[in-house]
């Protein structure tokens, strides 16, 4: 009975029946406007519209991440293969106690960052949240270490995003 | 870009309808405040269902079924299904863990918002079907756990019972999208340096229950599956007269079932976590000690089923062993109320509607548990099968149990969720009306039960008249106190801003060492856990920049 309905004929399709795949192999490949394109590595990416990827060449086969990766996630992996984390992602590093004179500086991209302080040494107390601002001194309560923000985001910044 | 071409993407800025901006939502606190507002109306279903079984049950005689006892297994069941799947799991991980999971790590959303949205889309029909199945036909009159054979063709012919496993269906698949949901978040999305050992207990909590779900939920959908399949396409995995085995759908509903308890229990855990040690005082006793405990319930809690099957006619062996393992489950239990009292010890308590209700459910949760301890022993449950004493039991922990948890959670975060603080006197009335309430319903019903009182029937012998009297009154004293909570509601929504009983949990308060005053002028925003750092309420978009420790 199988071969008699349209089951059979998608089956021996390449691709899968319920999915947007068939749209993208379908025959009409043809109105990607001519803006958008492909890149292969951070210096193609040079806006945008050109973080798309090449797409995978084997319908059959599962694709891999660098072949259909898009925007940003296409530009952190087309960074991380030329070894550079474009999204910070670290933990703190607090190799000192930061004193109200010597604050341990934390980078942020905006006016205001919350920082999880868990003493010196890292982890020697539970955690304490403290909202850090701009321009103003920060300090745990329970350890005492200070913090201050680095501002390193766009002048005129006005905590927008 | 051009703001008509942006417009063409996110619709109208202007007279934007309420329906898009709220059924549309994928934000995870709409989606909470969506699940919440849910929730409630499917608690008032299952609470008005309860009292119309109380009232039955006030007197030996007929009071209004006039010896419909099909109609009230339909009631009995929809009562159940109600709390279990629509009010309680909606809350927890739904209204709750929406708001409070990517707040408390540091994250603006979950990992999947429009699964999020799907979650929620799909419980609607899910009740729909609920309901319809309650009033089409002869409804469905089986109880939660669908035993067939009394679910079968020759019991139940019509089609509610369809109806009724088909929205259980949905309901499960509903809360694998949320599962699945809550657990990429957790795992992926966790502030800079929040490694799982720092991770909030109430996020731990709700990562242990998604597991959990991921694991039973598609074991229930498989029994449904199977019991439609035998009541609609002629299949007898059931069915005795073709080979079929009716004890294999109890081994299957109990396998999804008693981990559908823990389910329910393990996020007011994490609840209860945090409430405690921020209104002691004091860090967390033992909080890897916790997460253990968590973990070891949610393991054990898959090799435990049998025991709600001691009467079946399982060989000696299975029933020590079913004994036994059910026994072990009180170690990470009592572990856990021994490291909440830990906290509580030596603590700077204050005793605000929050950790009223915690305390609450510790002490009734305990006792709970220990008749849970009783009825662990297949000898002793022998006895206790299907008797009133088993009833007590389950209210105990979930009635006493999860929904005092839910309520803890209410009275500590919704002035988080709202920005508007309720009447703290009249909360703690709610409190202690609920509590004789509660307990003035479920504490009788142990007695009847070990004097034999069978479940699941409408009438009872003259002899069993006083304490079901009590337990009816007690049911009475239990809605009034609901009715208050809804004017609590409403007090908090209407005056909220401007109340002169404000709610003690004021956002900044929680830490532990408030009195440490010397550091106050260096910090004007400081706590303890990352949600109550922000506005309040939250902002949709809450952190710019990733939070880091």
């Amino acid at each position: 009975m199988l071969a008699r309905t349209a089951l059979r004929t998608a089956s021996t399709r390449p691709v899968r029946l319920f999915s947007t795949s068939r749209l993208v192999f379908s025959e009409k490949k043809n109105d990607t406007p001519a803006e958008f394109g492909v890149s292969h590595s951070l210096s193609e990416a040079t806006s945008p519209n050109k973080l798309f990827g090449p797409g995978t060449k084997d319908p059959k086969a599962q694709p891999s991440s660098f072949e259909i990766a898009t925007g940003l996630d296409r530009l952190e992996l087309l960074a991380k293969m030329e070894g550079i984390e474009l999204f910070d992602t670290q933990p703190l590093v607090q190799d000192r106690k930061g004193t109200p004179d010597d604050p341990v500086l934390i980078d942020s991209l905006d006016p205001i960052r919350y920082i999880g302080c868990t003493g010196f040494p890292k982890g020697s107390q539970e955690v304490n949240w403290i909202r850090l601002e701009r321009g103003k001194l920060s300090r745990d309560w329970e350890s005492g270490c200070c913090y201050m923000l680095n501002y390193i985001g766009p002048e005129g910044n006005a905590s927008h995003h | 870009m051009n703001i008509n071409l942006i417009n063409n993407y996110v619709g109208p800025t202007k007279g934007y309808h309420w329906v898009e901006s709220w059924l549309f939502s994928t934000n995870c606190q709409n989606m909470s405040i969506l699940y919440g507002m849910f929730s409630l109306f499917s608690g008032l279903v299952g609470l008005s269902l309860s009292v119309l079984m109380r009232i039955e049950l006030s007197s030996p005689n007929p009071q209004m079924l006039m010896h419909n006892g099909q109609l009230w297994n339909v009631l009995m069941t929809a009562h159940a299904l109600f709390m279990v799947f629509y009010l309680v799991m909606p809350m927890t991980m739904g209204a709750l863990a929406n708001y409070l999971v990517p707040l408390q790590m540091g994250s603006n959303d979950t990992a999947f918002p429009r699964m999020n949205n799907l979650a929620f889309v799909v419980l609607l029909p899910s009740m729909l079907f609920a309901v319809l199945s309650c009033l089409i036909d002869e409804g469905p009159g089986s109880g939660w756990t669908l035993y067939p054979p009394l679910t079968s063709l020759q019991s139940h012919s019509g089609s509610s019972m369809d109806m009724a496993m088909f929205a259980l269906h949905l309901s499960g698949l509903s809360s694998i999208f949320g599962a699945i949901n809550l657990m990429v978040t957790i795992i992926n999305m966790r502030a800079n340096g929040m490694d799982y050992s720092k991770l909030p207990l109430f996020v731990w909590s709700v990562l242990m229950t998604a597991v959990l779900m991921m694991l039973a939920l598609p074991v229930l959908a498989a029994g449904l599956t199977m019991l439609l399949m035998d009541r609609n396409f002629n299949t007898s995995f059931f069915v005795v007269s073709g080979g079929g085995d009716p004890l294999l759908y109890e081994h299957i509903f109990w396998f999804f079932g008693h981990p559908e308890v823990y389910i329910l229990i393990v996020p007011v855990f994490g609840v209860v976590s945090q409430i405690v040690q921020v209104y002691a005082k004091k860090p967390m006793f033992g909080k890897m000690g916790m997460i253990y405990a968590m973990a070891s319930i949610g393991f054990l809690g898959f090799c435990v089923w049998s025991h709600h099957m001691f009467t079946v006619g399982l060989d000696a062996d299975s029933r020590a062993y079913f004994s036994g393992a059910s026994l072990m489950i009180a170690m990470p239990t009592g572990s856990k109320m021994f490291s909440w009292t830990a906290t509580i010890y030596g603590g700077t308590l204050r005793w605000t509607t929050p950790l009223l209700y915690a305390v609450g459910f510790m002490v009734l949760f305990t006792m709970g548990g220990v008749t849970g301890v009783v009825m662990a022993n297949s000898s002793l449950d022998i006895m206790f099968h299907d008797t009133y004493y088993v009833v007590a039991h389950f209210h105990y922990v979930l009635s006493l149990g999860v929904v005092f948890g839910v309520f803890a959670a209410y009275y500590f975060w919704s002035p988080k969720m709202f920005g508007l603080y309720y009447n703290e006197t009249l909360a703690q009335m709610q409190f202690w009306i609920l509590f004789i309430g509660s307990n003035t319903t479920f504490m009788p019903l142990h007695f009847l039960g070990l004097q034999g009182l069978p479940r699941r029937y409408p009438n009872y012998p003259d002899a069993y008249y006083g304490w079901n009297l009590m337990a009816s009154f007690g049911s009475i004293i239990s809605t009034i106190s609901i009715v208050l909570f809804f004017y609590i509601m409403y007090d908090q929504f209407v005056n909220g801003l401007n109340n002169n009983q404000k709610a003690s949990p004021r956002a900044t308060d929680p830490d532990f060492t408030e009195s440490n005053i010397i550091f106050n002028k260096y910090n004007s925003n400081r706590t303890s856990s990352l949600e109550w750092a922000s506005e309040n309420p939250a902002p949709l978009h809450s952190y710019n920049s990733t939070p880091i420790m």
